[in-house]
């Protein structure tokens, strides 16, 4: 019993000390870590005073090859609705998982009048974009220190994360998942990974069955349920919520050596709207917007040109019921 | 012969082997207590007590030493 | 799994807890479950492995115990070592004979017809092979009898906080501990958690303080100066000896959690006045295994056949270097550094009497330490990679100062610079305060001091670096 005594008041003292310790990160060392392991940090602080906030992804700031001009989607519309506070917070990588973190990284205050703006794109819902192994751990490692209200456990978290096995265990499950799903096409039963060795050597056709020949399966599932819980974060916050359906690219879809793919994308895309009509959430159906012409080149993306944007940004602001100058 | 006859013929082999003549090792001493007591002078003093009191030992014998005391209880027994 | 990180932390934490619940009577079967389960979680042929070397090992000294006659007892340990062998070279250096077909396809400019298995390595294989192979030696020389216990059998092999990297015990010390009745006593958790904290500190603040200074001079083609290239071999080996130590202390703590007193491996290396001297110091559990089960009667049997006996030793000992070199791993930079480390040895026990001379005035002290150093900082390079070219490379990097306007320089306010001067500090206070020995060292401090150290300590595993993460650079053996 003295021992459990003295083991007791030890873990008590310990209890202090952490206490102490993480008032002390806090208040000198917690900033300076902000800026070095969160860039999206200072997106936050703007957030915090937006009136609306745009969640993006590529979708809305992908400038690589190609890219015309360097305006975002959020840009664009900040542009358009210049006499109200608008924030953006996105990022290439961006998922769900990501925009859960950083809603609840920002506060709330009774009676705030926000809107959030959340970015539902096709792609997201591809096995080896949902099992990304490059982008998901470094967001993943940059958010711990918003994760929680404690910084110190925040700090920790940082520290012991560990994007490298995080990496492997993503890379072997995207391996070994998606290939053997199987698809229903005209009557018959394929696999991915038959469909891809069909259309092997063609990089193009490759790239559109990789992002869309998905099924609603459990992992997609999961992927929903992360949306559904920004949805319930949001509405406990007496906020409201918009959700964007960004652009497929219809035409690429129709590629030669998978015609059957179109419908099957839209097919899915039934799918996602009805689930969002249910969740009772205003949703602004851009997903057929968009011509091949406002894509940023031929393999699947969604990567738009300035002109696809500013398409986007017009739409939203109508959405959004402000008048278009 | 009696542990005390082959302690005292033991002397004069581990203080030639060992460079030290005013060494004296007793029953209870081991390779720890006395310098230059290393692998290359160990092999070496078992080379010469085989020689000097006629026994072979097996490695299996050798490997269990570990004091002088076991030595002369190995010498001992061998010439039994 | 990280051995410094919370998951290992919180496992440990769990299996103590279940460890004291149960009566004496099962605590062996918590560990032996927990160190079976950890293998199992991590991956099943971790497991499968382990428990395939354990049954083998276990039936083989039970057979060995029941032959009373001492050529049936030979007999029947050497079958054991050959089975044994034949797995360790099955599973570790499988690709041994397709290195050696390489060499020779390379030169007679054909294809190489052994193929390469790429078999993992399991997790602490080399570990408890070898606690495997000095248990048969123990039970044929009679140490001791075989273990009927095929419980406490699995505890001693598989016992988990040394499973990742030693150290290294012996059957003669841990299978009595195990049969000792251990309690709960308030002595093993201090002395434990002190132990515990001080390695992860090792293992995560300062190894990665190190690892951020040197990273970028071992990249190819890196702008590197000659001297910083230097600078960085000698704060690899410090690396080295952060993280190996730091893990050992972590495994030495865990133990005493559970009231065991495991080997400890390191005994102030830095210190050493010869190669001789810090084989006493460095992974001393498996330096003084080799010794034990190789070396001495290895040596023994050579010298009392051939002569001069002097030959006979130097044979042994580079023998029994070149196969610790080779224990590390097949590649031929595990090679290279055995066979520096046995060659330097065999001219040190030869040349013992003339530098006794040199080391008894303080000059002749201070360049033993400094030679000593040097060779373990140049073999130390060769565990950096699989690759001898890059470490060549490196060495040709280190001795070019044409390169002197490199931008790697240190500036007074940056935190390299910072980090730098804590590491020395770091390693003074490691070398020449605590000695390896952080126990005693808290143990005569007061409370308020002790509570002081141990919040630093967390402050900085805690905020101190970036990433803890970053691989161990002895659990791959």
């Amino acid at each position: 019993m003295r021992v459990l005594q003295r083991i007791s008041l030890k873990l008590i003292v310990l209890l202090g000390v952490l206490f102490l310790m993480n008032w002390a990160y806090s208040e000198w060392q917690y900033p300076e870590d902000l800026e070095k392991y969160t860039p999206m940090h200072s997106e936050l602080e703007s957030a915090q005073l937006a009136d609306k906030i745009y969640l993006g992804d590529c979708s809305d700031v992908y400038c690589g090859s190609a890219c015309d001009s360097d305006t975002s989607v959020s840009a664009f519309l900040k542009i358009l609705m210049n006499d109200q506070k608008i924030a953006a917070l996105s990022a290439n990588g961006y998922q769900p998982s990501s925009y859960l973190t950083l809603i609840k990284a920002l506060d709330s205050k009774v009676g705030e009048d926000k809107t959030i703006i959340l970015t539902l794109n096709h792609r997201a819902f591809a096995d080896h974009i949902l099992l990304d192994w490059y982008y998901k751990p470094i967001i993943e490692q940059q958010l711990s220190l918003v994760q929680t209200r404690i910084p110190l456990l925040n700090r920790a978290m940082l520290t012991f994360y560990d994007p490298s096995s995080k990496r492997e265990s993503l890379t072997l499950a995207k391996t070994e998942q998606w290939k053997n799903t199987s698809i229903e096409i005209n009557g018959k039963t394929k696999t991915i990974a038959m469909l891809m060795e069909k259309a092997a050597g063609d990089s193009v056709a490759t790239s559109y069955l990789e992002d869309f020949a998905f099924v609603m399966g459990e992992a997609q599932r999961e992927q929903l349920a992360l949306f559904n819980d920004i949805i319930h974060e949001v509405k406990s916050r007496g906020w409201k919520m918009v959700i964007h359906y960004v652009p497929i690219n219809l035409d690429g879809l129709s590629h030669e050596k998978h015609s059957w793919l179109k419908d099957h994308a839209l097919e899915q895309r039934q799918i996602l709207l009805q689930h969002f009509k249910a969740m009772d959430v205003q949703v602004l159906d851009h997903s057929t917007l968009l011509s091949q012409d406002d894509f940023l080149g031929i393999k699947s993306n969604s990567h738009y040109t300035a002109n696809g944007k500013r398409k986007l940004a017009l739409g939203l602001s109508t959405a959004l019921k402000v008048p278009v100058e | 012969m009696s542990e005390s006859e082959i302690l005292l013929e033991l002397q004069p082999i581990f203080q030639s082997v060992l460079s030290n003549p005013s060494l004296v090792v007793s029953t209870e001493t081991t390779a720890h207590d006395v310098d230059d007591w290393d692998s290359l002078n160990h092999a070496t003093l078992i080379a010469k007590i085989q020689r000097h009191f006629k026994v072979k030992f097996s490695l299996f014998e050798v490997l269990k030493l570990k004091k002088v005391g076991d030595i002369i209880q190995l010498i001992q027994s061998s010439q039994a | 799994m990280n051995p410094a990180g919370p998951y290992f932390i919180g496992f440990l934490l769990a299996v103590v807890l279940a460890y004291y619940l149960v009566p004496n009577r099962f605590r062996n079967h918590v560990i032996s479950m927990a160190s079976v389960g950890l293998l199992a979680w991590i991956d099943l042929w971790f497991a499968g492995a382990f428990l395939v070397v354990t049954l083998m090992n276990f039936s083989a000294a039970i057979w060995i115990d029941s032959k009373h006659q001492l050529k049936q007892r030979h007999q029947a340990l050497l079958l054991s070592l050959l089975g044994n062998i034949a797995l360790l070279v099955a599973i570790k250096h499988s690709n041994i004979f397709h290195r050696i077909g390489d060499l020779f396809s390379n030169w007679l400019g054909s294809p190489n017809p052994i193929p390469a298995l790429n078999w993992i390595l399991p997790l602490g294989f080399s570990y408890y092979m070898f606690q495997a192979l000095g248990y048969q030696f123990e039970v044929y020389r009679k140490s001791h009898p075989a273990e009927k216990s095929l419980i406490n059998f699995i505890a001693f092999l598989g016992f988990f906080p040394k499973i990742f990297a030693g150290p290294l015990e012996r059957s003669t010390g841990f299978l009595p501990a195990l049969k000792t009745p251990r309690v709960l006593e308030y002595d093993n958790f201090s002395h434990g958690f002190r132990l515990i904290l001080w390695g992860v500190f090792k293992f995560i603040v300062i190894s990665n303080w190190i690892g951020s200074i040197i990273e970028t001079s071992y990249i190819p083609d890196s702008e590197t100066s000659g001297l910083y290239m230097m600078l960085s071999m000698v704060l690899y080996t410090l690396q080295v000896y952060t993280e190996f130590s730091g893990y050992t202390d972590i495994a030495l703590g865990s133990g005493r959690l559970f009231g065991f007193q495991l080997t400890q491996n390191f005994r102030q290396p830095f210190l050493a006045k010869s190669l001789s001297d810090f084989w006493r110091r460095w992974h001393i559990s498996l330096s003084t295994w080799v010794m034990d089960y190789i070396y001495t009667p290895l040596s023994l049997w050579i010298s009392l056949r051939i002569s001069p006996r002097k030959w006979g030793i130097m044979a042994s000992i580079f023998i029994s270097f070149l196969l610790l070199g080779i224990w590390h791993g097949s590649s031929w930079n595990f090679v290279i550094f055995g066979m520096i480390q046995g060659s330097i040895l065999a001219i040190e026990i030869i040349s013992l009497r003339s530098r006794k001379k040199h080391l008894s005035n303080p000059l002749g002290r201070i360049a033993g330490h400094i030679s000593t150093m040097a060779i373990f900082v140049v073999s130390a390079q060769f565990f950096k990679t699989n690759n001898y070219h890059e470490t060549l490379n490196w060495f040709r990097k280190a001795l070019d100062f044409s390169n002197s306007n490199s931008s790697l320089t240190f500036e007074y306010n940056q935190w390299p610079t910072y980090h730098l001067i804590a590491i020395l500090i770091f390693f003074v206070f490691d070398q020449f305060v605590v000695r390896n020995n952080i126990e005693k060292w808290l143990d005569k401090r007061n409370a308020v001091l002790r509570w002081l150290f141990y919040s630093l300590l967390i402050y900085a595993i805690i905020a101190g670096t970036e990433s803890s993460v970053q691989p161990l650079i002895y659990q791959g053996f």
